[in-house]
This record gives C-alpha cells, structure tokens and sequence, in this order.
C-alpha cells in the first residue's frame, strides 16, 4: 500500500502535531473516528488490550475508552466533544486515570482530515492542557505566548 | 502515562498571563516590576501568579532582599516536554491500526460488491 507519513514536534513541543496521509475517503474515515464499532478495531498502542467504548457524538456529549494494559492495570480514557463538523472536524478534551487514584490533567485534541487525490489527510493536535475556555475557543494565544519556551528548553 | 504531579504544572499553565509571563522569562531573567510592565495588573496580582508558577516549579526568585529576579526553572517545564513523547506513541500505534483497517474494510466492501 503506498501511503505517505510525516510526523513532526511543534517547537514549542507543548503542543504535539502529527499527520498521516489515508488511502480511504474522507466520509469513511470520520466514520472510523465517531463510530465505537469501529473505534475499538484501531483505538490503543502495543501496551492496550481490547477497547471498551462508549460515545456520546454531540456537542457537550461524553466518550470513555476503557482498555486492560498488559501490566492489569485498567486504564481509562475519556473525555467531552467541544465541536463536531462532519466529515472533517472533531475537538474534544482528554483526560485520563488508571483506576488507582492517579488522573491526568485534562488535554485537548483537534482531528482535522482534508480530502486529497489519493484519500485523506489526518492531522491531529494534542496540547498539553484544556480547560472550559479552550472547550469554547481553543487555540487562542497558548501556541503563540510559549513559543520561545521551546528554545528555551533545547538550549538547557 | 505520568502521575498526577503534573496536574500543578499544567495548572499554573492554563492562564494566559501566567504564560505570557514564562515566554518573557524565556529571554532572560527579570523583576517583578518588568514582568508586570505590559499588564493592566497591579503588583500583588502579578506577585501572586508568580507564585503559582514558583509552587509549580516553573520558575526560580532570586534571594536578594529588593531585587528579586525570576528566571525559568528547566527542570520544572521538562515534564511537560516528556508528555509529547508519550501521545505520540500513542497516536502513532493508533494511527498505524487505523491505516490497516481502513483498507481491511475497503478491501470487504470491494469484493462484496463483486459478488
């Protein structure tokens, strides 16, 4: 299969960008993202078993993915859509605890996919904290106020 | 993924002052005074965002008495940077299951279609 794949740190790296070019139509692979039968067939990395999965497509509506990892531990991942424009666009917080007490702060997460000749581009962004105010106009100022703390870091 | 010690962190970062404060700090260390400068803020406000930073580790404050400058702390925005390598992984190993299964269900509906 000829697919392309760029993966890249945005500077400043408080914010991850990545990209994949996917041999399928647009309409197919937002399917793939808002539909739990077919979310559990592709949601996880090597350490996460199966996938339970429960969706609540709607603005302010809830998902939660439930995974066993390797280690037994049963980890949680869930979070509140802030904006769904299908067939191209989905944002929602992301929030995290592994059934023993320890939570993640909450995060944000912005799908974007754009037709091409050959399928669909998915982008993803995933920054380092959300909050109510991100939930109604995400994005603003947080990229652009940090941006030298990256040339910060690389320089320590 | 990471404990919850970062709560505090991204905390004191969910604030665009607070922010705006750190990218000041990242060309060098400064006063209170210098750091208010470009606020409609009185000092004790500022003084007291400086402290959330602080108690998060984000910053350091000199100790002489008058002039006491803060500057970045590295050590306190590394875990911050750590957590982009863990949603990366993540993603990547996402997006690779993703990849395969979009053609595993292209490939069905091809050959359902032929028969």
């Amino acid at each position: 299969m000829d697919s392309m794949e760029t993966t890249e740190l945005e500077t400043p790296r408080t914010a991850l960008l990545l990209t994949r070019d996917l041999a399928a139509p647009r309409a197919l692979v937002f399917k793939a993202w808002t539909q739990p039968e077919h979310i559990v067939r592709w949601w996880g990395c090597a350490e996460t078993g199966d996938v339970k999965f429960t969706n609540d497509l709607r603005v302010g509506g809830e998902f939660s993915a439930v995974m066993k990892l390797s280690n037994g531990q049963t980890h949680r991942i869930f979070g509140v859509y802030c904006k769904i424009e299908a067939p191209e666009r989905l944002v929602f917080t992301w929030s995290w605890d592994n059934g023993e007490g320890f939570k993640g702060g909450e995060t944000l997460v912005t799908v974007t996919l754009e037709e091409t000749a050959t399928g669909t581009k998915l982008t993803l962004r995933h920054e380092s904290f959300a909050s109510e105010d991100d939930c109604q106009a995400h994005g603003e100022g947080w990229g652009a106020s940090l941006e030298r703390l990256g040339d910060f870091v690389a320089t320590l | 993924m990471t404990a919850d010690c970062l709560s505090e962190t991204f905390q004191a970062l969910a604030d665009p002052t607070r922010r705006a404060i750190l990218a000041r700090l990242a060309s060098g260390e400064a006063s209170v005074s210098d750091l208010a400068a470009p606020f409609d803020m009185s000092l004790p406000a500022i003084s007291r965002h400086l402290k959330v930073l602080e108690r998060a580790g984000l910053i350091e404050r000199g100790r002489q008495a008058q002039w006491r400058p803060c500057r970045l702390n590295g050590e306190g925005l590394k875990p911050v940077f750590d957590w982009v390598a863990e949603y990366s992984r993540f993603w990547e190993q996402s997006f690779d299951r993703l990849e395969a299964y979009l053609e595993e269900i292209q490939s069905k509906d091809a050959s359902d279609e032929q028969h």
